[in-house]
């Protein structure tokens, strides 16, 4: 059979109807959440690669808390444990956040970027130097002189959540170089990225609180052409002012 | 109701407790990946198929976990319909599950703030979605499977004849019927506000 139009797609279709289907299309985890469900499932991924078994550990009161009632947790047996959650949630370094600041870390991003290079001043209509969300990002020096730097090169995903945890909280204190640098060594450590677009998003809040608003614009327009329908885009056009 | 892929499912993919199967191991890589790829679709599929917003990110947490569990059995070609079979039969559990917790229940189920009619008044996302979610919410479960992999996920009618396994006949029949639904729910809606409007004028 042919393929029909879709509703949003008919020219003299009902508006209110597009309308419902465009916002169902645009629904999708916070990014605090995405973060916490992609550390929770490293979290598992660990557990199991190193114990060889999800179900070594009955489900934890402490795991299970908040979490949802209907979950098989004996599958989470040592998952629960995960640390990587538990420092997404605020536990250990981090004073607690807000959830509001934890949402503002979520967006943050990162690393997309092996951007370790100094930060070039900004050149309005310039690429991005960074790894957008869905691209695969390329090996740059910085990535690859990571070994000799003595950074430790690609871990998991919690590894990824800690280090952008570290950026995070240097903004948090207002200490937007020092953001800067934990991004570049999250760069440094994550050639490939799984956060690359939260890390991105950070990036550019620590250039504004740097001081360099024009760079934060750049970068988020080449951002935000390329992923137009991020989660993160509203925000990021709030933040920056970038279309 | 109506041979839904999330009932059939259940008695392939997915159906044996977790804790009653050994585990093969992970494959951290492939597992990541995925989670990577479809977060989104898989959180979409199960706000529309019932499971509120506050809840979405457990539940999407869940299907990774059985995802974890079970992904060396899914060929890579198979893994968004394991994974829509998955968010399916766990947004199932969960809206069973709410209607024992009465409270959320409540929340759910409350008759919310009327949306207003106007396409410009719907620019609150959140009214929007509490009608989406009332419309979404009256339509039967097969055709809702339909209807949410073609007009929100925009999976081609082929595609989606192969995610439910079903023939593509089919597909186009239930899509035909899942869109009147849609139709005659929002119909439904813009009587209502017309009605309440006249009442209070």
């Amino acid at each position: 059979m042919s393929e029909p139009t879709r509703l949003i797609d008919e020219a003299s279709g009902d508006k209110l109807e597009a309308s419902l289907v465009q916002v169902a299309r645009s629904e999708g985890p916070s990014p605090e959440g995405r973060l916490r469900i992609l550390a929770a499932i490293a979290g598992a991924s660990a557990a199991t690669d190193a114990t060889g078994t999800a179900h070594a550990a009955t489900g934890s009161k402490v795991a299970a808390k908040g979490m949802l009632s209907y979950v098989p947790w004996g599958v989470l047996g040592v998952v629960a444990v995960a640390v990587p959650t538990a420092l997404w949630l605020g536990r250990g370094e981090e004073p607690k956040a807000s959830s509001e600041q934890r949402a503002t870390v979520a967006q943050s991003p990162a690393a997309a970027t092996p951007e370790v290079s100094p930060l070039a001043p900004s050149e309005p209509g310039a690429p991005p130097p960074m790894a957008l969300e869905g691209l695969p990002p390329l090996p740059t020096p910085a990535a690859a002189s990571g070994a000799a730097s003595g950074v430790k090169v690609q871990g998991s995903l919690a590894d990824e959540v800690t280090q952008l945890q570290k950026a995070k909280l240097a903004l948090k204190t207002g200490n937007g170089a020092q953001a800067l640098t934990e991004l570049n060594t999250y760069a440094q450590r994550f050639p490939r990225p799984t956060l690359g677009a939260e890390a991105t998003v950070v990036r550019i809040e620590a250039l504004r609180a740097t001081g360099n608003a024009a760079r934060a614009k750049s970068m988020a327009e080449g951002f935000l052409a390329q992923n137009p329908n991020s989660p993160y885009a509203a925000r990021l056009r709030s933040l920056t002012g970038a279309r | 109701m109506a041979d839904s892929f999330a009932e059939r499912a259940s008695s392939d993919w997915g159906r044996a407790p977790l804790t009653e199967r050994s585990l093969m191991p992970i494959d951290s890589a492939r597992l990541t990946r995925v989670a990577q790829e479809h977060l989104d679709f898989v959180w979409r599929c199960l706000r529309r198929f019932g499971v509120p917003a506050s809840d979405a990110d457990d539940a999407a947490q869940q299907v990774f976990l059985v995802a974890a569990d079970k992904l060396s059995d899914v060929p890579i070609d198979r893994e968004r319909a394991f994974l829509f079979a998955t968010a399916a039969r766990i947004a199932a559990n969960a809206r069973r599950s709410i209607r024992r917790r009465q409270s959320a229940y409540d929340n759910l189920s409350q008759a919310p703030e009327e949306p207003s009619a106007s396409q410009d008044e719907l620019s609150d996302q959140l009214r929007a979605r509490t009608l989406l979610d009332q419309v979404m919410a009256d339509m039967p479960e097969d055709l809702r499977e339909v209807f949410v992999l073609f007009e929100i996920e925009e999976v081609s009618i082929q595609d989606i004849a192969a995610t439910l396994e079903i023939p593509v006949g089919t597909v186009g029949s239930r899509l035909r019927r899942a869109r009147q639904a849609f139709q005659q729910a929002v119909t439904r809606h813009r009587a209502r506000v017309g009605f309440k409007q006249g009442a209070v004028g």
